[in-house]
């Protein structure tokens, strides 16, 4: 009874009149359907009339058949939507509504009189719009109302693929509807003037119902009335033909429309923000290899911003027409942080997709969606004790949640004050400004000063620092400290190509991940083979997917995580290029374009840094960070080379490899998946080799230290990594064919302790030792504090002993910090220095001082415990008078002669040369960015 | 088969990288480089002056063009500038031999900084006569430079004879000193003797007994804590003995060195040995003499107790010729030996290392010595050598050459005035010795009544230069 009382609809007594215009542009894909809907509905309009823009698909004739030549207007190519409605209603009978239809929305019986239920519910309602449905899942929600933020946004107020269960069926005042299904009062049409015609396709709703709004009308949202839309255009699902918008369409609607809007008080605000929201836009999309819509962000820029006229008369004739104050609007707007909250969310969006993958999948235009699983419909139904473990449905996430506990753990003493540094390396900068400047600054006032080119990791380093701006640190933090369950992400995104079995993929994760704290990378501070573990498996995934389909953007792909990875440790090329000709012996023919395009692609991008290495080919060792890490002995036997146990301190007992390298010996007797174990022998024989080689090779460095041990840290992963991947291989095939079950149920047992030996006994071998030593945290004790806090002054440090040998180093300030290690001074300097401050040391003299003068230098520092005849020598110096120190065993001297140096300026070529570097590499990553195609949706 | 082939490889290939890495194991071994030699090319020394009958004698072994050479005169305070002002100037004469007469009562030591590019092996002496009310005797030392730790053995501060320590700061910028004694009883406690400052390019003296009063014999080591610091020992006769000498510095402690330098016709020879280790000390000794070495049976083995000073007789059986005395010890002592030929003056000869040469022998020493003979005594270190000895006229001229044989166990004296050694003994100046292998070499400056030794070191031409090497890439 009380269903049937509510049922009553007041207007039903005097039904208003209403006239349907539909609107259709090769839309044949839906319109059956729509014209089905709209023939089904229990309250029609009073009049239709349809209009067709030179679709090319039929479409027409449908329409002609389904309303008659009569109602039917055929409008030129071009035509927006707008336009389209103009020409229908000049055709059409009067009404007192127009009701506005796309040819990709169809509707239920009831939409119409949902609409007139609640146009009719109040004088001043002159639009009303619908709830949107997704077509074809019909479940989700697309748009209850719609409002536009700060950024030209386009804001529904809903969560991504949120389905529909009724939470938003309150009728309420909105800033805008959707075309789809929009009803507006005929008169206010007229009032208005109708759509811009002006936004021919985009924006053009938002643009209307907020001149409704500033008019005095309101606009409002019947959530009763539901309609289902398949955003056509929007998702680019329509044939294209002639007289299309351009794809930039979209966002020039979206500017123009909001500049247009706006309050007078925030327009200046908001042009600016436009402005430099839409260059940082373009830049997001070409790191997000959406180079299209890139292009798109700026047609629209140039559209909405070399055109101001436009813009004066659309705010001209918006203002004349408005009848309420502009603040009248602002409840409807979002709040000015949503678009950051949007960022978040997308953050977290990625980062889930990295964490789970397999719980991800793309949600069509709005976003990913997390697809439903047990856990949810436990969560939505209540507890069920059938439920197996968290960590049986959720292994991956439980190890690699392990793996981030056990690595903060480990990293105890690391966390707090001080500068995350020891071993190779260096103190962050104290803010990402440093690193930019190092790369494009002509003359590095480092050392001895040079003019020397910056290392591309500096600027990569420079670039992923942003979010950590005025604390660098986080991200060198985040890498060292955070290099196991790093490294474990990426391998198991890696292994998910070429090993079903979610477990034995987890286990070489996990592996992966811990030869890397394994081999003393992270103790050792060796950045550039944790950079490089964590982006290799990226790498050969790249790598595998550009021979599976071969194109010059696989190429470019690969070469620019191989790029990425031999920035911060160059040995990588070497091992790529062997990998790659390997490739390309045994690979496809079409193969060889990619491949020789993925070892180009490093050589150009990574410029003089690399070139100089093919001259100097030992420098291939010298990794990010200190070349000498000062770690003492580091001399290390055959057995350690076998067992992947590089030198140092911090490298797990080699014994606990012994099982890897039995393993991999088991899987290459194994006849089953011969080309995938033997591919992941090559890489671990490629690892072998670097670590062969380098454990018989030192090198030199120019002005810098000599008969360097080499670190091959890089091929001792390579290597347990390639053997611990074949016998996973294997494993994985006993599983999934079954021939698990025909194997001894105490052999199969066996092989799992012997393969859980690595990680569980490094696992267990990392958090009892920890990751400190030679890693400290500490602060920087280059030079006393006193001395540091001289502007521009530069300290020669000494030390050793005169008998044994002394070393020196040349400190600007406090000493430096990551990055600037790679600066080498002239060798012909630091040859001239080295032998002026063994004069100094031997004999002293004025002379000796004026040469430390003319080198800027003014203080010489002898760390603790220096040596009774190195200070006695210097003690005897003309020129140096001696001063205090931090610490009573330390000895610090002045010199008296007066520095009068003027500081070189470098080359601007330099600075070219930098910049040419950094658009070399943005147009690489833009090249690739077909992964992605122009989004149609803003 | 294929595959099964391609799987035997890859073990054999990774199987032949570990040979490979085996096999060249040993060359991966680090040879660090070693440091070279260092032209000296500006030395600074500080010549004492030990009363106001002094002299200094300067010189270089080879005369370059170029060279600079400055003189200044230091005391307590600083010192006018007009005073001694011709004194100086006449050392200040690069590329000669100079000596001048310094009578000034004030100055306590004349610093003398002579630069080369090329290095030209500056020496410099200094002389005294000593009055009969003070002592009396004559005193010649090499005017020393910056050491340090500088050794003095034979140091007294009683009634037998009184010690006064010469610090000179050489520098620019304050010296700072400590000092520590040893005496007969162990190591003295020294009242004031950590942290001496002495202000710069000024001297200071102290007198022995003010560190440590009553003390016969003592070691001391003077240890430059800051500053360019030179240590002299002057010590004079009060009762027991007359006359003075300047304590040459000792060698530092060690297992084995010898005692060079003892001249003929010694009648009372004390050797004063200091251990200051903390375990008594078990010396061996052999007696080098002019014939080889001479057997003593009650002076072949000598105990030092820890941290003490102890003194020995050399007994008679030695002989009244010259010697060198070595020694071998289980813990590192050093020592010294005062020789008194006559109960006029006395002298004394001191362990030093060993040096091949050029060693630079000063004939011209100026008026307080000028009368007396010149005699150099050379004992061979651990080989027989062959000496080349050259004289050298004021300004470098070549007078003659004359070679000896120094067997390993002989002990060689040389008069170097005597007629008939070089070709031209006319205006002799000084000589210069070059041995194929290292030697102990000491200058004796005798009359019947005066004795001054100089134990003899090799002239700076070059120094031992640490190796020098950036670290990482030298910046920091």
């Amino acid at each position: 009874m009380f269903d049937e009382a509510e049922d009553v609809r007041p207007w039903l007594t005097d039904p208003p009149s209403v006239t349907a215009v539909l609107v259709a542009h090769n839309g044949m894909s839906w319109l059956p359907k729509v014209l089905s809907s709209l023939g089904a509905m229990e309250f029609a309009p009073t009049a239709w009339h349809a209009v067709d823009v030179s679709s090319t698909d039929g479409s027409g004739q449908l329409l002609r058949e389904a309303f008659g030549p009569e109602r039917l207007t055929y409008a030129p190519s071009g035509t927006g939507f707008g336009a389209a409605v103009r020409l229908a209603l000049a055709e059409a009978p009067q009404s007192d509504w127009i009701w506005l239809l796309h040819d990709d929305s169809a509707v239920c019986d009831d939409t119409l009189a949902a609409l007139l239920d609640e146009a009719t519910s109040a004088d001043d309602i002159a639009i009303v719009g619908p709830k949107i449905r997704e077509w074809p899942s019909l479940q989700r929600i697309l748009e209850v109302g719609i409002t536009v933020a700060g950024t030209g946004a386009r804001v529904t107020g809903l969560e991504p693929g949120e389905p529909d269960a009724g939470q938003h069926d309150r009728p309420r005042d909105v800033l805008a509807v959707n075309t789809a299904g929009m009803l507006i009062r005929r008169d206010a049409w007229c009032d208005l003037g109708g759509f811009d015609t002006f936004l021919r396709l985009y924006c053009d709703d938002l643009d209307l119902c907020w001149r409704a709004k500033r008019a005095g009308y309101r606009v409002r949202v019947a959530p009763m009335a539901v309609i289902f839309h398949a955003e056509a255009s929007a998702r680019g699902n329509r044939p294209v033909s002639a007289g299309d918008v351009h794809g930039s369409e979209a966002r020039r609607a979206a500017m123009f429309t909001l500049l247009a809007n706006t309050s007078l008080r925030s327009l200046p605000w908001l042009y600016v923000r436009l402005f430099f929201g839409s260059l940082l836009r373009f830049l997001g999309f070409l790191l997000a290899k959406a180079p299209e819509d890139a292009a798109d962000e700026l047609y629209a820029m140039r559209a909405v911003y070399a055109r101001p006229d436009r813009l004066h008369v659309a705010r001209v004739s918006r203002s004349a027409a408005a009848r309420s104050d502009a603040r009248s609007v602002r409840p409807l707007l979002p709040s000015p942080w949503l678009p950051y909250q949007h960022g978040f969310d997308s953050a977290r969006e990625a980062f889930d997709a990295v964490l789970r993958p397999e719980t991800v999948e793309s949600g069509g235009r709005r976003t990913s969606i997390r697809r439903a699983s047990a856990f949810d419909a436990e969560a939505i139904e209540g507890t069920s004790s059938q439920e197996p473990s968290f960590l049986v449905r959720r292994p991956w996430l439980v190890t690699a949640g392990l793996l981030g506990l056990l690595a903060v753990v480990a990293s105890r003493g690391l966390f707090g004050e001080g500068y995350l540094s020891g071993g190779a390396l260096l103190a962050a900068p104290d803010a990402a400004s440093n690193w930019w400047t190092l790369f494009f600054e002509r003359w590095h006032d480092v050392g001895l000063g040079s003019d020397a080119t910056a290392p591309p990791y500096a600027l990569l380093l420079a670039v992923f620092a942003i979010p950590v701006w005025f604390n660098p640190g986080l991200l060198i933090a985040l890498l060292i400290l955070g290099a196991v369950p790093l490294a474990a992400l990426t391998a198991h995104r890696f292994a998910r190509r070429w090993c079903a079995n979610r477990y034995a993929r987890i286990g070489w994760a996990a592996t992966y991940g811990l030869l890397v704290v394994g081999s003393g990378a992270v103790s050792q501070g060796r950045i550039g083979t944790v950079v490089a573990a964590i982006v290799a498996p990226i790498a050969m995934g790249a790598a595998i997917d550009m021979v599976g389909n071969p194109g010059w953007q696989g190429g470019l792909r690969t070469g620019l995580w191989i790029a990425l990875a031999a920035a911060f440790a160059p040995i990588v090329f070497l091992c790529a290029l062997v990998l790659l000709v390997g490739l390309a012996i045994t690979g496809k023919r079409q193969s060889m374009a990619p491949l020789v395009l993925a070892l180009a692609v490093p050589a150009v991008l990574l410029g003089p840094w690399l070139w100089s290495r093919v001259v100097h080919p030992s420098r291939f060792w010298w990794e990010a960070g200190w070349a000498d890490a000062g770690i003492g002995d580091t001399a290390t036997t055959v057995l350690d080379v076998a067992l992947g146990r590089p030198a140092g301190p911090g490298t797990a007992p080699a014994w606990l490899h012994i099982a890897l390298v039995l393993l991999g010996l088991l899987a290459l007797a194994s006849r089953r998946r011969t080309a995938e174990v033997l591919w992941c022998w090559a890489v671990a024989l490629v690892g072998v080799a670097v670590v062969v080689v380098g454990h018989t090779q030192q090198f030199s460095l120019p002005g810098g230290s000599t008969d360097i041990a080499v670190w091959t840290g890089v091929g001792a992963i390579a290597w347990l990594g390639g053997l611990a991947a074949a016998s996973v291989v294997i494993a994985d095939d006993w599983v999934t064919s079954g021939h698990v079950r025909s194997v001894s149920r105490s052999t199969v047992v066996g092989l799992v302790a012997l393969a859980l030996l690595a990680p569980v006994g490094t696992g267990v071998w990392w958090v009892v030792r920890g990751q400190a030593e030679p890693l400290v945290r500490d602060k920087l004790t280059a030079v006393p504090a006193y001395l540091a806090e001289r502007a521009d002054q530069v300290t020669l440090v000494v030390d050793g002993s005169i008998d044994s040998g002394v070393g020196y180093s040349v400190v600007v300030e406090e000493g430096p910090r990551l990055g600037q290690e790679a600066i080498l001074p002239e060798a012909s300097e630091a040859r001239q220095l080295t032998e002026t401050v063994q004069s100094l040391l031997s004999n002293p003299s004025e002379a000796d001082l004026e040469a430390l003068a003319s080198r800027g230098i003014s203080a010489i520092y002898a760390p603790a415990d220096v040596d009774d005849e190195l200070a006695r020598r210097l003690d005897t110096a003309p020129g140096l008078a001696p001063s205090g120190s931090n610490d009573p065993n330390a000895r610090v001297w002045l010199v008296k002669a007066e520095s009068d140096v003027a500081e070189p300026q470098g080359s601007y070529l330099r600075w070219l040369v930098a910049s040419a570097h950094v658009l070399a590499i943005l147009v690489a990553v833009a090249l690739t960015a077909p992964v992605r195609q122009r989004r149609r949706q803003w | 088969m294929v595959t099964a082939w391609r799987r035997q490889v890859a073990v054999l290939v990774a199987a032949a990288f570990l040979i490979v890495a085996a096999a060249l194991q040993q060359a991966s071994d680090v040879q660090r480089e070693v440091g070279g030699l260092a032209t000296v090319v500006e030395t600074v020394r500080a010549c004492p002056i030990a009363t106001n009958k002094a002299s200094i004698a300067a010189g270089q072994l080879r005369a370059n063009e170029g060279a600079k050479s400055s003189a200044a005169a230091l005391a307590a305070e600083e010192v006018p500038g007009e005073l001694l002002a011709g004194e100086l100037d006449a050392l200040e004469a690069p590329g000669q031999w100079t000596t001048s007469a310094i009578s000034s009562k004030i100055v306590d030591a004349v610093a003398l900084r002579y630069r080369d590019d090329e290095g030209a092996g500056f020496v410099a002496f200094t002389s005294a006569a000593t009055a009969k009310s003070a002592g009396g005797g004559r005193a010649v030392a090499e005017c020393p430079t910056t050491e340090q730790v500088s050794w003095f053995v034979g140091v007294g501060s009683s009634s037998m004879h009184q010690s006064r320590l010469v610090l000179t700061n050489i520098g620019d910028t304050p010296a700072v000193a400590d000092v520590r004694l040893w005496s007969e009883k162990g190591v003295v406690e020294v009242v004031d003797g950590e942290g001496i400052v002495v202000d710069p390019m000024t001297s200071r003296t102290i007198d022995v007994e003010d560190l440590a009063a009553g003390e016969d014999e003592l070691a001391m080591a003077v240890r430059a804590q800051r500053g360019a610091i030179v240590a002299s020992v002057y010590d004079r006769s009060t009762s027991v003995f007359e006359g003075s000498s300047w304590i040459p510095p000792a060698r530092e402690p060690a297992r084995k060195f010898t005692v060079g330098g003892v001249p003929a016709g010694a009648a009372d020879r004390t050797l004063i040995v200091v251990n200051p280790g903390s375990t008594t000390a078990n010396i061996t000794v052999e007696v080098i003499g002019k014939e080889g070495t001479i057997a003593v049976e009650d002076f072949k083995t000598l105990k030092v107790g820890a941290q003490r000073i102890v003194t020995f007789d050399v007994p008679a059986s030695v002989g009244k010729d010259g010697f060198g005395m070595r020694f071998s010890s289980d813990q590192k002592v050093t020592a010294s030996m005062r020789i008194s030929p006559t109960d006029e003056d006395y002298a004394y000869a001191v362990s030093r290392v060993a040096e091949s040469g050029p060693i630079i022998v000063p004939i011209a020493l100026g008026k307080p010595v000028d009368a007396l003979g010149r005699t150099v005594i050379l004992t061979p270190a651990g080989s027989g050598t062959n000496v080349t000895i050259e004289a050298f006229d004021t300004r470098g001229k070549s007078l003659g050459v004359a070679e000896r044989d120094v067997p390993i166990d002989r002990t060689l004296i040389v008069d170097l005035l005597k007629n008939g050694l070089f070709a031209s003994s006319e205006s002799l100046t000084y000589v210069a010795l070059t041995a194929n292998e290292p030697l102990h070499a000491a200058l004796v400056a005798q009359d019947d009544s005066n004795i001054a030794i100089v134990p003899l070191r090799a002239v700076p031409l070059t120094i031992p230069a640490p190796s020098v090497t950036p670290e990482r890439t030298a910046i920091g």
